[in-house]
């Protein structure tokens, strides 16, 4: 059974007056198996943060089946919710969403004091996590005290530290620079190695070449999708570019 | 292109309504508010009635400390607005307006709102004066009509200050905006904040103040000392409660975060953290509301509770329609004196026999300080609280009673209202005396409902040769005999006052120095608490609105900080239900700290205060009691209801 499934996922959003209609996702089927680190890949507009949003439970489709491990997310009541994205969700945002009241300790053990777990086991989970993510010797500084790559790098300690079923990660290298870029996507690719499923939302053609697999998204369809088989990062890297070209240029679907 | 700026800035006004109204609203109650208190003060038919000089020489004061108050308050507000308006004003900035541009926006925004409440304002003042004028004569017992009319003097004084305090917040923005750069004032609200620290050493300064100004208006046993001991201890206390909210409050909630099983859970977790930068924020503000809740608390209950013990101060202090006392010249006798006054009474028309009941006594008292049964001539320069002493001959005493009485030279009768006193012998000087039995009774005064302001010790004793040896032997000097005059009539004012007048009219010159009908004493005092109590609720609801806007203006600057912090907090995992929860968790905290802090002041400020009531002749410390509670009662109900109103905003702006 795969992790995730997507089955026949639609969204319309209606102007307040019900005057227009925009149809932001039509038709999106796809599968993710337990262990894939996937890419979705589209321009502004193309849908794919509506879909995340999706995924992420932060919106609800207006048809369709998200499954998660089996279990229609859809179909969870708003009260389960929160407690349910907890518990099998991990999340990356762009601009981190880190909490500049909490140190970046605080920061992470977040998901899990909501969830009530003692301190042994949270500082357990995290002596375990910190010197995977390099951020042993910071946890007791502020958001804004830190650079960039080592407020992403909390953000994805605090994604992980729940173990989730899946992470998802929306656009995590938009607001890095290239060397921070370059240490998170080494990082996903380590935590991907000891078996994390990886979603990841972006168009940045490096995040994407370091996936096992990228979908493009295109006016609301998954277009096309390629897989990484033996190819290096760097030939993936063209790869994407020249579907990405193909996909501008308005090529037929293959999906 | 004329009209944009005039256009541009009623769009402003018209737009920010969430922060904006509250402003206008509040100018337009302090200018009416202002305005009230000067035509009340300025009123000439005030100063005719008897009486009336007092009051508007209290609403003078009143308008001074009004005037002080709007500023600050306008101050304090519009502060807040311009901060909140910073983004706003950067954005014309970077659209290319230059900042004189923006100064004639915010001029013409300044001259719309001060038009608007100018207007508003003086129009609600007149409606609302000739009402509360009404009120005012009620409460001071005015029976004549006082003509009311719009005063004209009161309009100019109100339009002036409140023009030149609206030109002053002017010129403040104007330099605020010209000062600053574009970029900054996009930014300014999103700038990342430190952590705040806690200063360990200004949290023990603000318990120590608060501690020894506690330890001062708990301990403070002289009615005399309490008020300059009183203003001490505010000062104190007022310190304290600074150090205390600034510091204080972060110490305790670090002090909290570094207790990992009490900090790790869902329910603390983000209060702890949340609350410490709310109160790096909002420490002063909420330190304000306290101080202010407290002056409400104190106002309101002391004035009312005067006006409402008004009566039974009086019939304390003039247990009779008329007392007088007559310093002694000759060796006149209450007998003599009797028939003068009825000589007097019959010169004026009025019928001795009016005179239901007559307590003519003589005297001699000193000061003395008081050692258990001991008693010793009290120097002039004491820093204790003396007792009177008087010494009564028995003849007088007899005289008065009807009875028969026979004391030995070492023998004495005594009244006091001196409830810690006991024992059955006293030591006045080198003299001992063996007091028979402690009357309850003297004259019209009964000892369980006498004044406390002055312990006194009224002693009965042989007669004239022991009294003077008693004196003398406590003050090395010969006594010099008083007599007290207390003359009870039907409880008629206008025959009161008559028979005043008579005896001050008719009686031999340097008899009776001096005399007082209780009706005129009841009508200045009237007149006094009356405007006490008027100025006490007049001043006790302004500084309630001012309460009220410090909260409601730090409730909407925390939704908007909070708002992207809750919404992080819902993408990480919280739920709606979760989010609220906290939020009322922290809005609870901070909103009812100030007052339950109040409500402490107030329990330790309640003993100095009965003392300084007692000053005023209020010794009912129950129905001071009273007072003090059902003012804390009413005052958190319209808290709560202020709570319940700004909650709904906050609640807006953090989950828009």
């Amino acid at each position: 059974m795969p992790l995730l499934e997507v089955e026949h996922l639609q969204k319309i959003y209606t102007t307040r007056f019900g005057a227009t209609q925009v149809q932001a996702l039509k038709d999106v089927n796809f599968t993710i198996e337990k262990g894939e680190y996937v890419a979705i890949m589209g321009e502004s507009g193309s849908g794919k943060t509506t879909l995340l949003n999706i995924l992420a439970a932060l919106d609800r489709p207006t048809g369709g089946v998200v499954r998660l491990s089996g279990k229609d997310i859809t179909q969870i009541k708003e009260g389960r919710m929160a407690q349910f994205r907890r518990e099998h969700m991990g999340f990356v945002f762009q601009d981190f969403n880190l909490l500049d009241t909490f140190s970046l300790r605080d920061n992470i053990f977040l998901p899990l004091v909501l969830s009530r777990r003692g301190y042994n086991e949270m500082a357990a989970r995290l002596d375990m996590l910190a010197p995977k993510l390099g951020i042993a010797d910071i946890l007791n500084k502020f958001p804004y005290e830190v650079s960039g790559g080592q407020k992403q790098r909390a953000a994805v300690a605090r994604a992980l530290i729940t173990d989730p079923d899946i992470l998802l990660a929306d656009e995590p290298t938009g607001a890095l620079d290239s060397k921070a870029t370059a240490q998170l996507l080494d990082l996903f690719g380590h935590v991907n190695r000891d078996g994390q499923t990886i979603l990841m939302v972006t168009h940045s053609i490096r995040a994407a070449s370091c996936a096992q697999r990228v979908l493009f998204i295109k006016d609301g369809l998954v277009f096309h999708q390629l897989y990484r088989g033996a190819r290096t990062d760097d030939e993936m890297y063209a790869k994407i570019g020249d579907t990405l070209t193909m996909l501008t240029t308005g090529g037929a679907a293959h999906a | 292109m004329l009209d944009f700026y005039p256009k541009l800035a009623l769009n402003n006004l018209r737009k920010s309504k969430d922060t904006y109204w509250p402003y206008m609203l509040t100018s337009i109650v302090c200018i009416a508010t202002y305005y009230i208190m000067q035509s009340i003060a300025m009123n000439r038919g005030l100063l005719q009635v008897s009486g009336g000089a007092v009051a508007v020489s209290i609403f003078f004061l009143g308008t001074v400390v009004i005037a002080i108050f709007c500023v600050a308050l306008l101050f304090y507000t519009n502060s807040f607005l311009i901060k909140r308006r910073k983004k706003e004003l950067g954005l014309y900035c970077v659209l290319g307006l230059e900042k004189r541009h923006v100064a004639l926006v915010l001029f013409f925004e300044t001259l719309f709102s001060a038009l608007f409440c100018l207007i508003l304002g003086l129009i609600f003042g007149i409606l609302f004066s000739k009402a509360l004028f009404l009120a005012l004569l009620y409460v001071l017992d005015f029976s004549t009509p006082i003509a009311f009319t719009i005063s004209i003097p009161s309009l100019i004084t109100t339009l002036v200050l409140f023009l030149l305090l609206y030109a002053v917040l002017f010129l403040y923005n104007a330099t605020h905006v010209q000062r600053a750069r574009p970029v900054e004032l996009l930014r300014s609200t999103q700038t990342g904040e430190r952590e705040p620290r806690a200063s360990w050493l200004l949290t023990l300064l603000g318990l120590i103040c608060l501690g020894i100004g506690y330890f001062i208006a708990v301990t403070v046993k002289e009615p005399l000392n309490a008020l300059l001991v009183f203003f001490g201890a505010v000062l104190l206390v007022i310190a304290g409660t600074f150090c205390l909210f600034t510091s204080g409050s972060i110490a305790l909630l670090k002090l909290l975060r570094r207790n990992k099983t009490y900090y790790y859970q869902p329910r603390h977790f983000i209060s702890v953290s949340g609350l410490m930068y709310r109160m790096k924020q909002n420490a002063a503000g909420l330190a304000s509301i306290c101080i202010l809740s407290t002056m409400v608390l104190v106002t309101i209950s002391t004035t009312v509770c005067l006006y409402i013990g008004r009566d039974s101060m009086i019939s304390s202090l003039n247990p009779t329609g008329i007392s007088g006392r007559v310093t002694l010249l000759d060796d006149r006798t209450p007998e003599q004196l009797n028939t003068e006054i009825d000589a007097a009474l019959e010169q004026d028309g009025i019928r001795p026999d009016v005179l239901e009941q007559r307590f003519l006594w003589r005297y001699a008292d000193f000061y003395a300080l008081r050692d258990k049964n001991v008693f010793t001539n009290a120097p002039d320069d004491t820093k204790q609280q003396p007792v009177l002493v008087s010494l009564i001959p028995l003849e007088d005493y007899n005289a008065m009673t009807g009875q028969q009485l026979t004391l030995d030279a070492s023998e004495a009768l005594l009244f006091t209202n001196d409830a810690s006193f006991s024992g059955n012998t006293a030591q006045i000087g080198s003299e001992t005396l063996h007091i028979l039995q402690q009357l309850d009774v003297l004259g019209p005064y009964q000892s369980n409902q006498v004044s406390t302001v002055q312990l006194s010790y009224e002693f009965v004793v042989s007669d004239f040769t022991q009294l003077q040896q008693i004196y003398c032997s406590a003050t090395g000097q010969n006594a010099e005999l008083e007599m007290c005059v207390y003359l009870d009539t039907q409880d008629d004012s206008a025959l009161q006052k008559a028979i005043a007048s008579a005896l001050f009219e008719h009686t031999p010159p340097e008899t009776i120095y001096s005399i007082n009908a209780r009706a005129t004493v009841t009508e200045s005092w009237n007149s006094m608490y009356g405007s006490f109590l008027f100025l006490g609720l007049f001043l006790g609801s302004l500084f309630l609105m001012a309460t009220v806007l410090i909260i409601y203006y730090k409730q909407i600057s925390e939704g908007f900080d909070d708002h992207d912090r809750f919404s992080i907090l819902q993408k990480v995992g919280m739920s709606k239900k979760e989010v609220r929860a906290t939020i009322n968790k922290q809005i609870l905290l901070v909103f009812f700290l100030p007052l339950a802090m109040a409500f402490v002041h107030m329990a330790f400020a309640y003993n100095v205060i009965c003392n300084i009531l007692v000053i005023f002749g209020m010794t009912d410390r129950l129905l001071f009691l009273v007072c003090c509670l059902v003012t804390f009662f009413i005052f958190s109900l319209l808290y709560l209801f202020v709570y319940r109103m700004t909650a709904h905003t906050y609640y807006r702006l953090v989950e828009a």
